[in-house]
This record gives C-alpha cells, structure tokens and sequence, in this order.
C-alpha cells in the first residue's frame, strides 16, 4: 500500500469517529424526552381540583347559593342574564363571571405555571363564561375533557371546560 | 541544513498540531459531559422534589385530623379550617410524627381564596432551600360561618 493510501485511510476513520460524535451529541439533545409525570399529574391534578372545588364553593351571591347554582342558573336563563338577584343587586351571570375571573386570576394566573382558557357552554352552543390567559395555544395539550352539569329535567347540560394551554373549541 | 532534517522538523511540527487538535476536542468533549451531567443531576434533584412533594400531599388527602365531614360523609377533596387551626396547635406537640413521617422536611401553607381570605402555615421545616411550589386547589370548609371556601396547599419541599 502506498503512503498516499494509508493517509486517506487515516482521514476516512477520522472522519468516521467524529460523524459518530456528532451523530451522537445530537441524539443526546434534540431526542432527549424526559417523561415529565410530576407535571402531567400537576396538570390532571389542577384542572380536576380547580373545578370540583369551583362548584362547591360558597358564592357569596346569597346566603346559600354555590357557583354551581349560579352557572346552572345562567345556563338555563342565558338571555336574561339568570334569574338569581344577589345581595349587589348583579343577576347570577354576572356575578359568576367576576367570581371566577377573579378566582382564576388569583389562583392558575397568580401562579404562572400554565396559560390556560375557561369556558361554560350552555345551551344552544353559547358561551356564557370565556376567560383566557397569555398567549394560549390548543398545541399544548391542555384536557378538553369537559365537566357536565345536568340543567334539570331539560335534558340539556351545561359544559364547563378548564384547559391548560387551550382549549381549541 | 540538510533536506533530510527539514523534513523531519516539518513531520514534528505536523505531529505536534495533530496532537494539539486532538487535546482540545478533548476538553471540549470533557466540557460538554460535565455540562449534560450537571444538568442530568439538577434536573433529577428536581424531580425527586416534586415526587416528594406529590408524596406529601397524598398524605394530607388522606388524613383524617382535618377532613370535612357531611352527615357522617366524608367531603372529597374538602378541609375543615377549624379542624386545620387546632391541627397546627397540635403539631409541635407531635413534631417528631409530622416532621419526620407525614411532612417530611417541607412547608406546607393553606390558603383560602374566596370568599374569605386566609394564609395558614400549617408545617414549616427549618432548614434546606425550598423547591417550586406544588399546588392543588381545595375546598376549605368554615364551619363557624358555614362557607365552603376555594382555597389551596402550597407545598414547598425543602432539599
């Protein structure tokens, strides 16, 4: 073998070894998943308690109404704005809009984790509460799983969505 | 100087680039390691903090000291603020059982949102550098008003 060949010889593994090396480093980086299960359980976890303990919460509207009776209210009378007066003098829809505006952005918002949207849907297709937050994005895989509320013997519900990230309805 | 000894120091000094080439993708290879690896163990430290923590409020929901109760049934995912006052007057009375098995080296404060507002630190370790905080919302119960409060545990895992 000639000296010439042995050289090119030499280059080729050369280069050979640092295509692996980078082949490697870029594997290492850009394919590096980590499986984040404290955050998608952080994540279930939020949007399940935050609405649970959305419904059971006291108003304040009157003396025994929750925020489930008010947005159950406002979903079967949507156009009237509810029929519940409260102690302000506000109906039910407005008064359940400035409660949960204002839970939400001293709870989810104040903590900065997420962006997320709310919406309660009723019947026909209105959204009767719509809040959002930063730039929301339906990418992010927010659950849009919704949590049902039965308006009576109407057969029709009322569809409350928490997403975290969007909801992308 | 002869034709044979140029030679020979061209060879040298095609050697000596050669093997300075070869220590400094070293070091950068060595760089780049120690980097991945500092960054690996932070982000498992963290992770083992928000284990813990995810540990530790799985052990308030199932405590019974301060669970709300309906007619004998107990509320899911509700706390009853008397119960939890009288709970943190109890705690340094048995710090060796709540520090060591139930809150193990962490903080954990309860917050009632609306409609009243309230800040309860209910357990505090001394010591450590707190990780970000895990929150779950909750229904805190006032009995003395009969209001169910939105409220939530902030838990705060020390290392």
């Amino acid at each position: 073998m000639k000296k010439g060949q042995t050289e090119v010889i030499g280059l080729l593994i050369i280069v050979i070894i640092l295509s692996l090396v980078i082949l490697f480093v870029l594997k290492t980086v850009f394919t590096n998943k980590s499986t984040d299960t404290t955050q998608s359980y952080e994540e279930s976890k939020i949007v399940e308690s935050f609405v649970n303990t959305l419904f059971q919460t006291s108003s304040g509207c009157t003396e025994d109404t929750t925020i489930k009776d008010l947005l159950i209210d406002c979903a079967k009378n949507p156009f009237s704005d509810g029929t519940i007066t409260c102690s302000n003098g506000q109906k039910s829809c407005q008064y359940a809009n400035e409660t949960i505006g204002y839970i939400l952005e001293n709870s989810i918002q104040q903590w900065g984790l997420f962006t997320y949207e709310f919406i309660a849907v009723a019947p026909p297709n209105q959204n009767i509460i719509h809040y959002t937050s930063g730039d929301i994005s339906a990418s992010m895989g927010g659950e849009t799983t919704p949590f049902i509320l039965p308006l009576g013997l109407s057969g029709k519900n009322l569809y409350v969505y928490l997403c975290l990230g969007g909801c992308g309805i | 100087m002869s034709a044979i000894v140029l030679k020979a120091q061209l060879k040298t000094g095609e050697t000596i680039i050669v093997l300075i080439i070869f220590f400094i993708l070293l070091a950068g290879g060595m760089v780049f390691y120690a980097r991945i690896s500092s960054y690996t163990a932070k982000q498992q430290k963290q992770e083992t903090q928000e284990l813990r923590a995810i540990a530790i409020e799985q052990r308030i929901r199932s405590l019974s000291e301060f669970a709300c109760t309906r007619d004998a049934v107990v509320v899911f995912d509700c706390y009853d603020l008397s119960k939890i006052r009288a709970l943190q007057e109890t705690i340094p009375n048995h710090a060796l059982y709540y520090g060591n098995i139930i809150f193990t080296n962490a903080k954990v404060t309860i917050t009632s949102l609306y409609p009243q507002q309230e800040e309860i630190v209910l357990y505090e370790s001394e010591e450590g550098m707190a990780s970000q905080p895990f929150r779950t919302p909750v229904t805190l119960y006032d009995p003395v008003d009969d209001v169910y409060n939105f409220g939530y545990i902030t838990i705060e895992v020390y290392s």
